[in-house]
């Protein structure tokens, strides 16, 4: 007998199994099809974030009156507080012109008015965090500068402006979403090897007959088994490719479209950049699960 | 040589199925072991399969102690013995050459060797001419000739067969009863055969191993079946 049997015998009674194989194959693939999508979800609200202007940056506006002095003594001392990674200087005359900039030459008019006396707009610094576990204590230090160093506040400061609870929501919305994704995977994945498990068991008793005259016949262990083993990592194998395609499918087809339509808000990586990832996902998961759930059916009904 | 020394097996405990059980079978014996329901019969030969293990005392087959025996041998011991079922256990969907080279492919042989010798086992057992028919073309007796060839297909040394005339009229059950009879003395196979049918047990005068609740009451060579 060749050694290579199981595989036909697996593959005969993956398609011997027809309802149950579909069966198994559907719950697998969407099981699959949840992960892949949980995993891309992470993956773009990274980059995503990672592209939000200023999200890890902090905006300090001085009070219009603040004298010049006071303003390069206030930067040096920003500079020598904790938590800090750059300190970035805006003149009053720079933030004006980035206004008109902003909104584009039909607007541009309503600056027009504006000179170096008039100019409404405060001198500013954005200063760029290290730690966002540090940016309350950073916020309340910038609050209170003391640009004369004589130990109390000098009310230079007008408003201090920061993206802290932006950054604290997304990161909540992505623990949310890899806490119940996980949960929800567990599940499925669960649900997964229970369905392939009943698939291989309902095959177990399709060749009841077959296995029994083996084992007398003096078959061992592995070559019984093997074929069922193939067969659910057949299952699973089949589920992986059929999670990928509708993946890549969803991927460049409706997200893509969405992306463009959120550009600027969404990033949304090149698929090629992640299809290595994917198929690892997906075949190597559908594989572990199919072979798993065939071990679990099959292991009771092993005893010699 | 199949040696039960002082074997009792119990499936829940003080509740013995066989108890004390002394028997030596040399090769090339041919033993009949009869008793009636609930005696111990079907128990004794799963114990020979390793199908269970003993509770006491000690089973040697050759050169396996099936009391102390790691279940990934157990194979390796069944491929001594050729098994004959009183249901038959055929696939019904294999022709008699696929049922009797299924053994030979478990157990790995060749395709070259499965095509050269299936149909001198087939040819044994007279059933040259339905080679090719399914199990539903043949008669009980017939049935039973496919399960006997291929319980001889991996060449074993001992053959039990399980009521093998249980499912059959009693003319085919003395064809299958001459067939066993032949291979031990023709091939010198060591034959145990498992019956109630005392007609049949009467008729051979071989050795017969008498069972009643559990322990041996009788063992004689040449014997007649104990009512």
């Amino acid at each position: 007998m060749n050694r290579l049997n199981f595989v036909s015998e697996g593959t005969r009674q993956f398609f011997r199994g027809r309802f149950r194989t579909f069966a198994s194959i559907v719950i697998l693939t969407s099981s699959l099809l949840l992960v892949g999508v949980f995993a891309t979800l992470m993956i773009v609200i990274n980059k995503s974030v990672d592209n939000i202007d200023d999200f890890n940056k902090i905006v300090v506006y001085m009070k219009l009156d603040t004298q010049s002095e006071q303003v390069s003594n206030a930067k040096k001392q920003i500079e020598g507080l904790k938590n800090v990674k750059s300190v970035k200087f805006i003149s009053k005359a720079d933030a004006l012109s980035s206004e008109k900039v902003k909104f584009g030459d039909d607007y541009a008019y309503i600056f027009d008015s504006y000179d170096e006396t008039t100019n409404p707009l405060p001198d500013s610094f954005e200063i760029e965090y290290v730690d966002i576990n540090g940016v309350d204590a950073l916020v309340y230090n910038l609050e209170r500068l003391d640009a004369d160093g004589d130990g109390k506040d000098d009310g230079i400061v007008d408003k201090v402006k920061n993206r802290y609870d932006i950054a604290k929501n997304i990161n909540n919305f992505k623990n949310v979403i890899s806490i119940g994704g996980t949960w929800l995977m567990s599940l499925l994945i669960a649900l997964s090897v229970f369905v392939i498990s009943n698939t291989i068991r309902l095959t177990y008793h399709s060749r009841e007959l077959e296995v029994t005259v083996m084992r007398y016949i003096g078959a061992t262990k592995t070559y019984i088994t093997m074929p069922f083993m193939f067969e659910g990592a057949l299952i699973g194998l089949v589920s992986g490719l059929i999670g990928y395609g509708v993946q890549y499918y969803i991927y460049c087809g409706p997200m893509a479209e969405l992306a463009k339509k959120l550009e600027g808000y969404i990033i949304l990586p090149a698929f090629e950049e992640m299809n290595p990832l994917y198929l690892a996902i997906y075949l190597g998961a559908g594989l572990v699960l199919g072979i798993f759930g065939s071990a679990i059916a099959i292991r009771r009904f092993m005893k010699a | 040589m199949i040696e039960f020394k002082n074997v009792s097996k119990a499936y829940s405990e003080n509740n013995y199925v066989l108890k004390d059980i002394n028997i030596k079978i040399n090769d090339g014996e041919f033993v009949f072991i009869v008793g009636h329901s609930g005696a111990g019969k079907t128990t004794l030969t799963k114990l020979l399969l390793r199908e269970e293990k003993v509770s006491d005392g000690r089973l040697i087959i050759d050169n396996f102690r099936l009391d102390k025996m790691r279940e990934s041998k157990v194979p390796y011991l069944r491929r001594t013995m050729g098994f004959v079922f009183q249901d038959f256990r055929l696939f019904p969907n294999k022709t008699v050459y696929e049922n009797v080279a299924f053994a030979m492919q478990v157990i790995g042989a060749s395709n070259k060797k499965i095509k050269k010798e299936v149909p001198a086992f087939i040819e044994a057992v007279g059933l040259k001419d339905r080679m090719h028919a399914f199990p539903a073309q043949l008669s009980g007796g017939e049935k039973q000739r496919v399960a006997l060839a291929r319980a001889l297909a991996n060449n074993p040394k001992i053959i039990i067969a399980d009521e093998p005339t249980g499912n059959i009229d009693p003319e085919m059950s003395l064809d299958i009863m001459k067939l066993l009879i032949a291979l031990n003395e023709q091939l010198g196979k060591t034959i145990i055969v498992v019956t109630h049918e005392k007609d049949l047990v009467d008729k051979f005068q071989k050795r017969v191993i008498t069972l009643k609740n559990g322990i041996v009451e009788s063992d004689r060579t040449g014997g007649m079946y104990n009512e």
